[in-house]
């Protein structure tokens, strides 16, 4: 499976790309061919018999494309679910890692943070503010730069993940902003999935240490508890060399890669009410001196911490299914920098407290045909501070702004059972905002199930992304300056969808594309006082198809092929846009090791084909090969998983963005990523 | 330019799809299965003496029918599986087990007094549905179809449970 996807990679220009397509669809269709044939469907019941089967036996729902469980063939939008098993069997470290295999999905990791694109948008400097990123349905994008942490920042130990919902494609018809090129929903695991205390630690390349302690269960009186902590921390790469950098200690940052995190989980349900609370703290040495910092310096540092606490009650049956959501959000940004002032290092300063509560009421109800649902959602972050000073040599202070805004969202949809294999879901949301007024973003999706195996989904939606607070009220008065009269992105998408089910264990997806970004929010020079500013300045299309072929055996193995083409481009300039890979392919085969008893090997490939960097200079592709070795009760309640990470050592770069300049005003052209590295890690419940 | 060479591709796949054997999707034959495989754990009262079949019976719409239909005549506690639907219960006769469809949730505490005179096990996979007082409800709980109990709900029509039924459970409500 990975030779053929290495085959597919190779391709890069567009009529080579087409050529490709054409090879794969066919390619596809003899492999639908002959697997229907040899799992020709059998019309009897399922051959379970005893209860413990039937209750072991997976099937697919979703909550987060319609705020309730629904069939993921029933769902207004493409839907990936990726279970605990996949995680455990993928060997990833982080969640930037585990998107990396969801089809269509790319990364960029500036060594500082991780950043995920898709549908070839993920603009360079973007901090995945275009993905909504939940909890537990809690939302997680913080009040001032509505960044994602979408890699080793998420604040959830991936061992703690049950489930990671993706619904494609605008959600701000539910959710309101960020929901604009995909939701992504982690749910986290219960206390009785763990049924007793669980110690896990793992050690890797460049002197990387995880360990875990989690304990969980379900008393007698129903009260189900999960309370767990966690720490990481790896020296990184003692080496990074920089090209562009030579006139500095020959381009070499020394020790530089550093970086270390501790979070902590508490959850407590009962009845109809659960509660959260989770936390982390995350520091990383950055090597690469953007911002025109001083390199090779040690003092570069990102610092973030997340603060959830939160209470959701549920209930079902009754006039209405009830769901009330509450929270209150801390998100505390320091940046150190390193800066040259004409000889004298100063060591300036960032600083970012973003605090909200918030408050979700919806109700769902069945009358006749229909499924309604109606919600309302206030959101006040009463702190949005951003401070930048000089610390030292000599104290100076550059910004100091605070502001707060309430956001306001009303939304309705309908769940319409027009004929037993015809749904037509539609909804549409109201945001009001203090800074730009209201925004109105439908969603309507037409399901069809000609078979009883074949799901085809014809989609029209719009989102927006507000202006956040950084784009609004950022200004030192020297570099950059504040644009209070930014208006929300708007994006305008239709999608079309078949997934092919076939037998008990296959199961093909063809999707495809139209997408239209109006108003996007840049951050360009006034050319009258040379500041930095935000405009809503570019109108951007993107269209693309999406094509992937999944099986799944009670045997233990599965595989998975996926290929997605996309082109994406600036309608001003008709220019690609930057970072966009025209291609992303990924191949993954688990199978269980003959001999040995719940013993698995898990291979994996990863390809997208070149990238433009921020100068527009292209940054060459790489297909990316992990394997994983995976032994379940090695001895009774010790899991033992071993993975080599980029097993061909291939030498690859990401694009690098505007702002990876350094005190000499040298650029970087692309970010070294990592060679071969290595992972062992134990797990032992007790 | 682009999506019409997509829809092209589509429409030519799209008989292969007809290859797919139109079978029912693998969460309503494991529903048809628990039908099946719940009784062999319950103790039921008896009907009356005419009735000779174990009936399941149906009432509302759900791809359940269909696939109950195709078990049509295998044995259950000793006796042949009859299949019935209609939307009055009274029409139907010697009901063993009742399920009733999400459809039904605006008509179910008449269908569930209905149900507990006869001693007829009620079974549904609409939500809330053990806490509105039926008596299995299968949920769905980590991608997995598990069931919740209700024993009070059971013992008012003189059902009861076993305990292997009680210790698989996800959830027993008193």
């Amino acid at each position: 499976m990975i030779l053929l996807a290495d085959t597919h990679m190779q391709s890069a220009g567009k009529g080579a790309s087409m050529k490709k397509m054409s090879q794969i669809f066919v390619g596809l269709c003899a492999l639908l061919l002959s697997v229907s044939s040899i799992f020709a469907a059998d019309k009897e019941l399922l051959a379970l018999s005893s209860l413990d089967q039937l209750l072991s036996t997976e099937v697919t729902t979703v909550t987060s494309a319609s705020k309730y469980q629904q069939a993921i063939t029933d769902a207004p939008a493409a839907v990936t679910i990726i279970t605990s098993d996949d995680i455990l069997k993928g060997g990833y470290r982080n969640l930037a890692e585990v998107l990396n295999s969801v089809r269509g999905f790319y990364t960029l990791y500036d060594r500082s943070y991780h950043f995920v694109g898709m549908r070839g948008f993920s603009p360079l400097g973007d901090y995945n503010t275009r993905m909504l990123l939940l909890v537990d349905g809690y939302r997680l994008n913080d009040a001032v730069f509505e960044q994602a942490p979408l890699g080793s920042d998420f604040p959830v130990d991936l061992d703690l993940i049950d489930r990671i919902e993706i619904i494609r494609g605008p959600g701000s018809s539910l959710y309101g902003t960020n929901a604009f090129m995909a939701v992504i929903n982690v749910i986290t695991k219960e206390g009785k999935q763990l049924h007793g205390g669980e110690l896990a630690t793992s050690g890797g390349s460049y002197n990387a240490w995880t360990g875990r302690l989690t304990g969980g269960g379900k008393t007698a009186n129903g009260i189900d508890l999960l309370l767990s902590g966690s720490y990481r921390d790896s020296a990184g790469k003692q080496r990074l060399w920089f090209p562009e950098y030579a006139a500095t200690n020959g381009g070499i940052a020394q020790g530089l890669d550093g970086e270390n995190s501790g979070d902590l989980l508490a959850k407590a349900s009962w009845k109809d009410i659960s509660f959260i609370v989770l936390h982390q703290t995350r520091d990383k040495i950055v090597p690469t001196a953007p911002y025109e910092a001083i390199f090779n310096d040690p003092a570069f540092k990102t610092s973030d911490r997340h603060t959830l606490a939160g209470i959701l009650y549920n209930r079902h049956g009754g006039f209405a299914d009830l769901n009330l959501r509450l929270s209150y959000n801390r998100y505390e940004y320091d940046g150190d920098y390193p800066l040259d002032y004409s000889g004298v290092r100063t060591l300036n300063r960032d600083t970012v407290v973003g605090e909200w509560v918030a408050s979700d009421l919806f109700a769902s109800k069945n009358i006749g045909n229909h499924l309604l649902t109606a919600g309302m959602e206030h959101r006040w972050q009463f702190t949005q501070q951003q401070r930048n000073f000089d610390a030292t040599p000599v104290p100076y202070v550059y910004l100091d702004d605070n502001h707060r805004s309430l956001v306001q969202g009303y939304y309705l949809q309908d769940e319409y059972h027009l004929l037993p294999n015809l749904i037509l879901n539609a909804g549409v949301r109201v945001d009001s905002y203090d800074s730009f007024g209201t925004t109105a973003n439908p969603r309507a999706a037409l399901i069809w199930k000609p078979h009883d195996n074949t799901v085809l989904r014809l989609g029209y939606g719009e989102a927006f992304r507000a202006p956040n607070a950084y784009e609004l009220y950022y200004g030192d008065g020297f570099t950059a300056k504040a644009n209070h009269g930014l208006k929300p992105e708007k994006l305008r998408s239709f999608e079309l969808g078949w997934d092919q089910f076939i037998g008990n264990n296959i199961q093909t997806t063809v999707a495809g594309f139209y997408t239209r970004i109006s108003d996007l929010l840049m951050q360009t020079t006034d050319p009258s006082d040379g500041l930095m500013v935000f405009t809503n300045k570019s109108n951007i299309e993107s269209k693309g198809v999406e094509l992937q072929l999944e099986g799944k055996w009670e045997n233990g193995v599965s595989g998975r092929l996926s290929y997605s083409y996309q082109d994406t481009r600036n309608l001003d300039t008709n220019q690609t846009l930057e970072n966009a890979p025209r291609t992303v392919a990924k191949a993954a085969l688990t199978v269980p090791l003959p001999l040995l008893k719940h013993h698995f090997a898990t291979i994996e490939g990863c390809y997208g084909s070149s990238r433009l960097n921020a100068a527009r200079e292209s940054i060459a592709g790489a297909a990316i090969v992990n394997l994983t070795l995976l032994s379940r009760d090695l001895v009774k309640g010790l899991d033992l998983s071993a993975s080599l990470y980029n097993l061909f050592d291939t030498r690859y770069s990401m694009p690098a963005g505007h702002e990876q300049v350094n005190s000499l005003g040298e650029s970087l052209q692309g970010i070294r990523q990592d060679g071969i590295s290595f992972r062992i890690k134990a797990t032992w419940r007790f | 330019m682009f999506f019409l060479k997509m829809l092209m591709v589509l429409l030519l796949l799209f008989p292969l799809s007809a290859l797919a054997a139109d079978e029912q999707p693998l969460e309503y034959r494991i529903k048809a299965n628990y039908l099946l495989t719940l009784p062999l754990f319950i103790e039921l009262p008896s009907q009356p003496s005419s009735c000779t079949a174990f009936s399941v019976c149906v009432i509302g719409d759900t791809p359940l029918t269909e696939l109950l239909e195709a078990s049509k005549g295998k044995r259950i506690k000793g006796r042949p599986l009859v299949v019935m639907k209609s939307r009055e219960p009274d029409r139907m006769n010697c009901c063993h087990i009742l399920f009733i469809a999400s459809s039904e949730q605006y008509r179910l505490q008449k269908l569930l007094a209905w149900a507990n005179q006869r001693g007829i096990l009620t079974i549904s996979d609409m939500r809330g549905f053990v806490k509105q007082g039926g008596m299995i409800n299968l949920v769905m709980v980590n991608n997995k179809i598990s069931f919740d109990l209700n024993q009070a709900a059971a013992r008012s029509a003189s059902i009861s449970f076993g305990t292997q039924l009680l210790r698989l459970a996800n959830d027993v409500s008193n």
